[in-house]
């Protein structure tokens, strides 16, 4: 379902079989009176495989964070056997609802994208990156 | 001492476990140990754990880091433990702790009731034992610490049932 939000961050890759068709900039808010439509990734190749596997490679390194959107659902979705034999019809998405979910996430990810998060927020890395010698070689002795 | 993230509903726990030589987290009861964070700000960075070098993408927006890993992306929520659950409740909900201590002990449980000046929890603090009473009439919702426990200013240590809204 389209969502509002703001671009946080835009990351888009660059080819010369690539367009990618916006007018979003870094900070705008998305607000409800957008298009749901915000973008469009084109990818040109030499055949329908190619374009597909270029189109997959844009999608995955396109990074659109600060509101939802449906680039990783298009990524699998255009991988999937049936769309890349063009088995294609208007129930397509409801057939294979289940092959279209995402992978459930694996502990050892989970434990980086938690990391990674972690990091980030302004508290919790005062306290790793603020803490002095020797207390922070100490570990966890309270005053 | 330990933080609560949330990612995809769920909670997690992460404590610092270690910063030198390098950072020692435990999350959800693993250590993980990290020779490389990345920056602070948004944008691509890199962390090294072990063997594995993990490319991700950071943005921050309000309260939850956006995090993108493997062409796929979270969005991490933190659980501020000086207001959780708390939002348009009177300060007398909420027992709080008047600076860094332990726990000593505890004297209710959930459902008692109390009275104003019901002594709820002794807590020591720089040498010094204090109880924390009852700021009002009511009953015990919640303790969320237990005997031993350490707690920050501010924390919340025992919870009240909300007031009936007057009619």
């Amino acid at each position: 379902m389209p969502e509002t939000g703001a671009v946080r961050y835009l990351g888009v890759p660059e080819a010369e079989w690539l367009r990618f068709e916006n007018s979003l900039t870094s900070g705008q808010k998305i607000t409800v009176d957008f298009d749901p439509m915000l973008a469009k990734l084109v990818a040109h190749g030499p055949d329908r495989d190619a374009a597909i596997d270029r189109s997959i490679t844009a999608l995955t390194e396109l990074a659109l964070l600060g509101v939802k959107t449906n680039i990783d659902y298009l990524a699998r979705l255009i991988d999937h056997d049936a769309f890349r034999t063009a088995q294609l019809h208007t129930g397509f998405i409801s057939e294979h609802k289940d092959d279209l979910a995402p992978s459930v996430l694996g502990e050892a990810e989970r434990a980086q994208v938690l990391a990674a998060a972690f990091l980030g927020f302004r508290e919790t890395r005062d306290l790793i990156i603020g803490t002095p010698e020797p207390h922070a070689a100490i570990g966890g002795w309270r005053n | 001492m330990s933080f609560q993230l949330t990612l995809d509903g769920e909670e997690h726990d992460i404590a610092i476990i270690r910063r030198r030589p390098h950072l020692v987290l435990r999350i959800d009861g693993i250590e993980h140990e990290f020779s490389e964070l990345g920056g602070p700000s948004d944008g691509r960075h890199e962390l090294k754990s072990g063997k594995h070098h993990i490319d991700f993408i950071r943005a921050t927006d309000d309260e939850r880091q956006i995090i993108r890993i493997g062409a796929r992306s979270f969005e991490v929520g933190r659980i501020d433990p000086f207001s959780e659950g708390l939002e348009g409740s009177g300060n007398q909900d909420a027992v709080c702790a008047p600076m860094p201590g332990t726990v000593v002990s505890i004297q209710c449980k959930p459902g008692d009731t109390v009275v104003r000046g019901t002594p709820l929890v002794t807590i020591e603090s720089m040498k010094l034992q204090i109880v924390l009473p009852a700021m009002r009439e009511g009953t015990v919702a919640e303790i969320r610490r237990a005997e031993c426990d350490t707690f920050e200013k501010d924390e919340i240590i025992v919870v009240l049932e909300p007031e009936k809204e007057k009619a």
